[in-house]
């Protein structure tokens, strides 16, 4: 027996498989194999039942008919017979075909194909030509009435010398060198077409087939799906093997049940429903990537059977349950029944999936929100500073689509408010994305102006009571003036200015400022490093000077002016019950001011600054003062 | 309050020379004396910094200087820098307190007459070879100075003495050697009055005529 992997069918007359040009081995498909041609029930059942034009002949072996085909060597114009091959004559199976071959002089070349009176009269309708060595179609002498013809594992290039068989039913052409479906236009009675393991590129020339019932196009070339329209008789289609990318052009194929489409490169497929009765489906190793090029399969409400193994699409997680769930006549998927149980369980999937899938694209969107406008914020801080080269990473993508004109962002992580971009700071005043004011123990401020943060600052408090650290990143603090407006929070206990975007960081000294100017807010840390005791005691030594003279040259009046209205009627109040009490008169300026310190100092409850402090205001309208007092130069 | 009392506080501050803190710019820089009252100004609240050795760059002393007249421009302390950095100053050259401190007087009190300097300067070497390393002819220079001082009334100048035993020390006086000259001198600081002399500006005390007794 021949090997199978050299896709030659086995001698044996048992094994009766189909084998296509992969040498993959379909057992449910029992068509025929060499040595026989069998016909069995579950194959054909229509063909066989349902036709009663039919020989009867072939519907009287109720499972196989045999026929015996004897390969023979053969030479041109030589006649050569061998008996039947030994001990492999089945019983039941009739005797090989003799025929005699001859050549006649009008056309050389061409075989011709005789059969004596008695081959003939014993098979009428049937003539098998398998392994011949034919290189063309012979002419067949006499043989009008043959309903079957086999012309297997041959090597004929072209379909001839057939137009006189109008009464051919069964025509196998399977493994040969046929390059084009041609010269069948008078076979309008053929109900099966072998062509399988062929050269052919291209389905045409089927038009006057309209009986045609099986289609066997399997290791072709073919690239379309066309030109089967109007075979609305047709059955069964196998197109494996092929070079198909897609399946759809179905129109008209109304009896189609059974379509095997296994191994070509399909990744779509498409009109099923103009395919009413499909039964049977098989698209294993195609290129199917996902359930939305098969869709229309969930249309269909015959399919039973479906194959999808060795495409892409199976690898998805949820693959067996979307397709259970889309296709509810399903019964077999990839040679395995489904069950009721897992009918059930795949719609319950599926709607996970889905929803999981949802949250997955929302997630997404909302980073890509974020991220856009970050980076907004981030593009209109460097505009403002106009600063060039830290555009790395505000890249010049263009992605801006939708969230071209949002530049700003707030998020609350924790217990961490922060805020990107300038417009953000509205989230400070209304109560829209901070939920849990009373969580809020830092806030976080990036891109934005410290001078557009610098009028939240006295309402901070009010609004996040338990406020203990203020990060600045980005805020274009770049003079020690600045860090006066800090004292207008009254209360911190972590502050953070961060050296990206804060020129003031350079400053060697800014820390020890900050010390001082905020000394009564007692910090812990300022930039994550903890505020020791010396650092305190230097920034006193640094700057305390600053504040003795400020004092000094401050008058009264000024004085006064600085602080709040309730401590200034204090301290006012004070003064005046001082100078009762010792009945001097604080005319004197300067004793006055003496008094007014002192009162101050006095009654200053804890955690406010000290008055020499508060007169490092951050510098906002000219004071009155000096514009009157200019007028006197 | 009373008016007359508001006004003769206000004016007896000025004869002290404390009313210069926290005014603008234009109040500060429009006499001589409010000048030197801020020059002074400056000195007694940052002279622990210069006690302590820190050495900072012409932007942190200008943003020392802006805590005390928040527009003050950063030129003038530019100027002063390149003074004692002899016109190489890049953005974060270190310098000294009191290095500083003696420059930025000059540089600010006679911001105008120094400017007015500068002009002549450049005139006279636009004709020569290489004036930056070389200069210009002292005699030159001090005879166009001489002249300017002469011509012009309206801006206020140091001795003409002093310039001319600045000029005389050498035959060739580069810009800023000139300027630091200026800087360093005993005679120019004590007409101004601010600051006492170079060597005891880091003790406590007040210094300068102008001055009560704390």
């Amino acid at each position: 027996s021949r090997s199978i992997k050299g896709n030659r069918v086995p001698v044996t007359p048992n094994q009766v498989s189909t084998y296509d040009h992969s040498g993959t081995l379909y057992p449910q498909r029992k068509v025929y194999g060499v040595g026989t041609l069998a016909f069995s029930n579950k194959s054909f059942p229509n063909f066989v039942e349902s036709r009663p034009s039919s020989r009867s002949t072939l519907n009287n072996t109720p499972t196989q008919t045999c026929i015996n085909a004897v390969p023979q060597s053969h030479t041109s114009g030589v006649v050569t017979q061998s008996g039947d091959q030994n001990g492999e004559e089945k019983s039941g199976c009739l005797p090989g075909d003799r025929v005699v071959f001859a050549e006649s002089p009008s056309a050389p070349g061409v075989p011709i194909v005789y059969r004596l009176p008695e081959e003939k009269a014993a098979n009428p309708d049937r003539l098998n030509l398998d392994r011949r060595r034919l290189t063309i179609c012979p002419i067949l002498e006499g043989e009008e009435n043959l309903r079957l013809l086999n012309f297997q594992h041959n090597s004929i290039a072209r379909i001839q010398h057939l137009s006189s068989l109008r009464r051919l039913i069964f025509l196998d052409l399977y493994d040969n060198r046929i390059e084009e479906i041609s010269g069948l236009s008078t076979l309008s009675s053929l109900r099966v077409l072998m062509l399988g393991k062929n050269r052919i590129s291209k389905i045409e020339n089927l038009n006057n087939l309209l009986k045609l019932d099986v289609l066997d196009l399997h290791g072709n070339q073919i690239k379309e799906l066309e030109n089967l329209n109007h075979l609305s008789e047709l059955r069964v289609l196998n197109l494996a093997g092929n070079q198909l990318t897609k399946a759809c052009n179905f129109l008209g194929m109304t009896s189609l049940t059974e379509l095997n489409l296994r191994r070509n490169k399909i990744q779509y497929v498409g009109e099923l429903d103009h395919l009413p009765k499909l039964l049977r489906l098989f698209l294993s190793y195609n290129d199917v990537r996902s359930f939305e090029s098969i869709r229309c399969l969930g249309a269909s409400q015959s399919l039973q059977e479906l194959a999808l193994d060795g495409n892409p699409f199976t690898a998805e997680p949820s693959y067996k349950q979307i397709v259970i769930d889309q296709l509810a006549s399903l019964r077999q998927l990839d040679l395995k029944r489904i069950t009721e149980d897992e009918r059930r369980m795949a719609s319950i999937v599926v709607r996970k999936e889905e929803e999981k899938k949802k949250e997955c694209t929302k997630a997404q969107a909302m980073k890509e929100r974020r991220r856009m406008a970050i980076q907004n914020a981030e593009k209109l801080w460097h505009e403002d500073n106009k600063v060039a080269e830290n555009l790395s990473e505000s890249n010049a993508n263009g992605k801006l689509g939708e969230f071209e004109n949002v530049s700003h962002y707030t998020e609350v992580e924790v217990d961490t408010l922060r805020l990107y971009g300038a417009p953000a700071l509205d989230g400070l005043e209304k109560n829209n994305n901070v939920h849990n004011v009373q969580s809020i123990t830092q806030i976080y401020f990036k891109f934005i102006p410290f001078d557009c943060i610098v009028p939240h600052f006295p309402k901070l408090r009010v609004r996040f009571p338990a406020l203990q650290g203020l990060t600045f990143s980005f805020s274009s603090i770049s003079s020690l003036k600045q860090l006066n407006a800090l004292s207008s929070i009254r209360r911190l206990d972590f502050l953070t200015l961060s050296p990206e975007g804060n020129p003031v960081t350079n400053f060697s000294l800014w820390k020890y400022y900050l010390l001082y100017r905020l000394s009564h807010f007692n910090l812990r840390k300022i930039n994550d490093v903890d505020v020791t005791m010396t650092d305190t005691i230097l920034a006193e030594q640094l700057f305390s000077s600053l504040g003795n003279v400020t004092l000094q040259q401050f008058d009264v009046s000024r004085l006064l002016y600085l602080l709040p209205d309730v401590r200034r009627k204090q301290v006012l109040s004070h003064c005046d019950s001082v100078e009762q009490k010792k009945n001097i008169s604080l005319k004197q300026a300067e004793e006055r001011k003496k008094a007014v310190i002192s009162a101050e100092q006095k009654n200053r409850p804890s955690g406010t600054e000290a008055l020499s402090v508060s007169a490092l205001a951050y510098p906002q309208r000219t004071r009155c003062f000096s514009l009157v007092l200019s007028l006197f130069l | 309050m009373v008016p007359h009392r508001f006004l003769s506080d206000y004016f007896s501050r000025v004869s002290q020379g404390s009313h210069v803190i926290h005014q603008n710019y234009a109040y500060v820089s429009v006499t001589p004396h409010n000048r030197a009252s801020f020059v002074k100004l400056f000195w007694k609240c940052y002279r622990t910094i210069g006690n302590h050795g820190d050495m900072l760059t012409a932007k942190e002393f200008h943003a020392l200087i802006q805590l005390l007249c928040p527009d003050f421009p950063f030129h003038i302390v530019q100027s002063a820098a390149r003074i004692i950095l002899m016109d190489d100053a890049v953005s974060d050259c270190l310098m000294a307190f009191q290095d500083f401190l003696y420059a930025f007087q000059v540089q600010f009190y006679y911001s105008e007459f120094l400017g007015a300097c500068r002009e002549l300067y450049l005139s006279l070497s636009a004709g020569s070879g290489s004036p930056r390393l070389e200069g210009v002819e002292s005699g030159v220079f001090l005879d166009r100075i001489t002249d300017m001082i002469s011509n012009d009334h309206h801006h206020h100048h140091p001795s003409i003495r002093v310039v001319h035993r600045i000029l005389g020390k050498t035959q060739k006086a580069s810009f800023y050697t000139y300027l630091l000259g200026i800087a360093n001198s005993d005679t120019i600081n004590a007409s101004i009055g601010a600051l006492p002399k170079k060597g005891q500006c880091l003790e406590s005390g007040d210094g300068g005529k102008s001055s009560k007794s704390p």
